[in-house]
């Protein structure tokens, strides 16, 4: 965990290093960056309401990455998780609310669940790479999505790709603490339900016979087959679970801020959960914090474009890569440990 | 060159981490011989061999060859100086031909420079036939058996001309025909002025074919001696620190009973390794049968007929306690109380990077003990775990260390313990002692004998001639899918008989 931080670090530093060459002072930046992610009540408000659909994301990842599966496919899961809330808030605008989040959320997770399940049942039964075919599938929610969006319930009062809002009993708003909170920004109760979500997937992982053959599937799938633990049973499994946590999303987006699916709503939320799970190592509870720091990221970069005229926000996905780079570095290390334990033996 | 030693080791030492892999260690190789490493796995027995062939630099000690001080960055320039290595897992590239192979060793090729197929071929084949090798050049070496490829693995080395050759374990592979042939090879080798070394824990081929031995224990040299001047018996204590018990196997109840644990009749299969056909199988409650043959004669195909039968098309009648269990799947079959130890236990048996008590439970996880409602119980599961470690003497003791850490006995106590957790009726042992040391094989062969005197069955798939010996009540062959002979009990077995039917000569 250390190693993953001090890996961060230096991702970060190089990456503030290079706006020297563009000719600023790293350290404004730094402290723009800064002050733009936690500077203020709203700041903080923004930069958690990003943090939320990171952490679904980073959860879907390591969740799947713990059977030995990529799940590159967050973002067409989240994407059809979201229309399908927001559908479900059109067509059926009367119900009442403590059920109408509950219906709508319930629908999303079965849409992204089963967004997930395609690959996973792919993978398992016809051998096709989960990869390719959640890469494919993101493509195929995209193109869905905007038919949808622009055919079937777009907002007659917008011009935006955007479907028409959802009834009022779908807004979490009035009883939403974190909201009142954060006066004025997006930022919604989904942040809790984010939080116990990340345990609950701790606890699956770590206190459950599933969680234990998940894992047992994914560092040894010959040793799970001896041990009559069915290796196809469980990637379905968990590619569904995978993507009904990616579909969380719509639960801040649809019911928490937005009242809508709006094209291109998300930030590449399902790629950037892939950093985060790496950030985390995997682990549920990491994803929590790792979410925040891309989160952060994500919304102090933001103001880049506003404070300098030689930085842009794009800036952040450097940053990001570096980081990234930075974090899978300590892999080589590990990676290099462990190849010389191996020789070791015998 | 006479007097002057080929190897020389004067105090080497070399660390991983916190791990003492060899330490001061000293011993010397005469030029134009045999000579054995021994010790037990983890003894430093390969480590210092590849420091020998310029795979790890030492940490600290003088390593001489031919009288001359030599420090290896790399195993080029170990090969420049005509040491050549044969390992235990070989490096071959699977889809190219032997010549292919070779030539791919040949050292001073520069990047475009032509290759003269033709000569080299021809220079090798001259070569090959002073050795009487049988090669066929040209088809992929996967193809060929692992007899060809490990003469292969020696031609590369002798087209180098190399005079220190190292042998990582060469005879773990072979029938006892092509371990003879072997031999003779080496002992020709040995005529021709070269030093040889080979890295082995058989004991018996010591005494065969070699000049001298070393025997190490815990990296370090506890005896250095000449073949006159020992014996299995003493080199086994050298190794294990101290005495070795012999098991005695008089205590053996003829088998007057005919209750089968499991019964196979008539069984046919097919994969893409390997077939059995029309195969006749019975193991009585009460009884170690042991099923002899060189690899890939249908021993991986017995073994997945019987733990995995829903995968494969199986024809014919396979019975578990009186249960049909050709459609079953593993889970069904473990739940008939077949255990079954893993013929690679790193594959099928263990779960790398997790903790002891995670390998404790594999296949285990679902049973009322260990967990309620798809919840773990974990004070139960640390207590079994503890208890059977106690039990089985697993090192070092403690159930949060990760699998990986556990030497290879100790794996295999670990999962030996596993199986027998429940007391099962039918055992499924596949190469028990595979990789392990002598103090564990002594143990877990105590295991299957004890679990057998309480009335299980056990069918023990062993390519180890000698462990079937002692533990057998009856050995059958398999070749090429089939029984082709079976042997009982009598006060000895016939292990040149056993051998023949091995290679096919019934």
């Amino acid at each position: 965990m250390k190693r993953t931080f001090a890996g961060f670090a230096l991702g970060l530093v190089i990456a503030l290093s290079l706006t020297s060459l563009a000719g600023e002072n790293p350290f404004h930046i730094a402290g723009i960056l800064y002050n733009s992610a936690f500077g203020s009540r709203y700041d903080l408000g923004l930069t958690l309401f990003y943090t939320t659909p990171l952490i679904f994301c980073g959860l879907s990842v390591a969740l799947a990455f713990h059977s030995g599966l990529f799940n590159i496919g967050g973002e067409g899961q989240l994407t059809m998780a979201t229309l399908t809330a927001a559908a479900i808030g059109v067509f059926l605008p009367n119900v009442p609310f403590p059920l109408a989040p509950l219906l709508a959320l319930a629908g999303a997770l079965a849409m992204a669940g089963f967004w997930g399940f395609v690959a996973g049942w792919l993978r398992a039964v016809r051998g096709s790479h989960e990869v390719i075919v959640t890469i494919m599938l993101n493509f195929i929610a995209a193109g869905l999505a905007s038919w949808f969006t622009l055919r079937v319930i777009p907002n007659p009062n917008s011009q935006n790709p955007e479907t028409a809002l959802v009834g009022a009993g779908y807004f979490l708003k009035d009883y939403d603490l974190v909201a009142k909170f954060f006066p004025d920004t997006p930022v919604s109760a989904a942040l809790v339900i984010a939080i116990f979500v990340a345990i609950c997937v701790w606890v699956l992982l770590w206190k459950t016979t599933f969680g234990y053959e998940l894992r047992v599937v994914g560092a040894n799938p010959d040793a799970a087959n001896r041990a009559g633990i069915s290796e196809k049973k469980i990637r379905i499994w968990a590619m569904g679970l995978a993507g009904a946590l990616a579909g969380f999303v719509a639960l801040g987006e649809v019911m928490g801020s937005a009242g809508q699916f709006k094209v291109g709503f998300s930030a590449d939320y399902g790629f950037i959960g892939i950093a985060v799970a790496l950030l985390a190592q995997n682990n549920p509870i990491g994803v929590i914090f790792a979410a925040f720091l891309m989160g952060a990221l994500h919304k102090g970069a933001s103001d880049l474009d506003l404070e300098t005229t030689t930085i842009t926000r794009d800036f952040s996905k450097i940053i990001q890569s570096l980081i990234i780079l930075g974090v899978a570095s300590h892999g080589l290390w590990v990676w290099k440990t462990r190849t010389k334990g191996k020789k070791r033996q015998s | 060159m006479s007097g002057q030693p080929a190897v020389e080791f004067t105090g080497v030492h070399k660390q991983f981490g916190d791990c003492i892999s060899v330490q001061k260690l000293s011993f010397s190789v005469a030029a134009g011989s045999i000579h054995a490493i021994v010790g037990e796995n983890g003894a430093g027995k390969s480590t210092s061999m590849k420091i020998l062939f310029g795979l790890y630099p030492p940490d600290e000690g003088i390593l001489k060859v031919h009288g001359q001080e030599v420090h290896f960055h790399s195993p080029a320039d170990a090969m420049n100086l005509g040491i050549g290595m044969v390992h235990q897992h070989f490096m071959l590239a699977e889809p190219l031909s032997a010549l292919d192979n070779i030539l791919l060793f040949q050292k001073n090729t520069k990047a475009f420079q032509g290759l003269r197929r033709r000569e080299h071929r021809a220079r090798l084949q001259k070569l090959a036939a002073e050795y009487q090798f049988d090669i066929n050049w040209d088809v992929p070496v996967h193809r060929l058996s692992v007899g060809t490829q490990q003469r292969i693995e020696i031609l590369k080395i002798l087209s180098q001309d190399s005079k220190i050759i190292i042998l990582d374990e060469p005879t773990a592979v072979l029938t006892p025909q092509e371990i003879d042939d072997l031999f003779k090879n080496l002992r020709k080798l040995k005529a021709e002025g070269r030093t040889i070394i080979i890295i082995t824990h058989k004991l018996k081929e010591v005494m065969a074919v070699a000049d001298a031995v070393t025997v190490l224990r815990a990296g370090t040299a506890t005896a250095n001696k000449k073949i006159s001047e020992t014996s299995v018996e003493d080199l086994a204590e050298h190794m294990v620190g101290r005495k070795i018990k012999n098991l005695s196997l008089s205590s053996r109840t003829q088998f007057a009973n005919q209750n089968f644990v499991m019964k196979m009749t008539d069984v046919n299969l097919a994969d893409k390794h390997g077939t059995l056909a029309h195969l006749n199988l019975q193991v009585r409650t009460g009884e170690i049968v042991g099923i002899a043959g060189v690899e890939g004669n249908g021993q991986d195909q017995l073994i997945y007929a019987l733990l995995d039968p829903h995968h494969i098309k199986i024809k014919g009648q396979i019975k578990i306690k009186d249960q049909s269990t050709v459609k079953l799947t593993a889970a069904q079959v473990r739940a008939l109380g077949l255990a079954a130890f893993p013929e690679d236990r790193l594959r099928f048996g263990v779960v790398s990077g997790r903790p002891l008590y995670e390998n404790f439970i594999l296949g285990y996880h679902n049973s009322t003990e260990y967990a309620r409602l798809g919840f773990f119980n974990f004070q139960n599961i640390f207590a079994k775990t503890k208890a059977a470690m106690e039990k089985f003497d697993v090192r070092p003791r403690d159930i949060y260390t990760q699998i990986d850490r556990l030497s290879g006995g100790n794996q295999q106590k670990l999962v030996v313990a596993r199986e027998l957790q429940n007391n099962p009726d039918f055992i499924l042992a596949a190469k028990p002692t595979r990789g392990v040391d002598i103090g564990a094989i002594e143990f877990i062969h105590e295991q299957l004998l004890d679990a057998r005197n309480r009335g299980a069955g056990i069918l023990l798939v062993s390519s180890e001639l000698e462990e079937l010996m002692t533990l057998s009540d009856r050995i059958l062959v398999l070749f090429k899918g089939q029984i082709v002979a079976e042997f009982l009990r009598g006060n000895h077995y016939n292990e040149i008989e056993i051998g023949a039917a091995m290679g096919g000569r019934a």
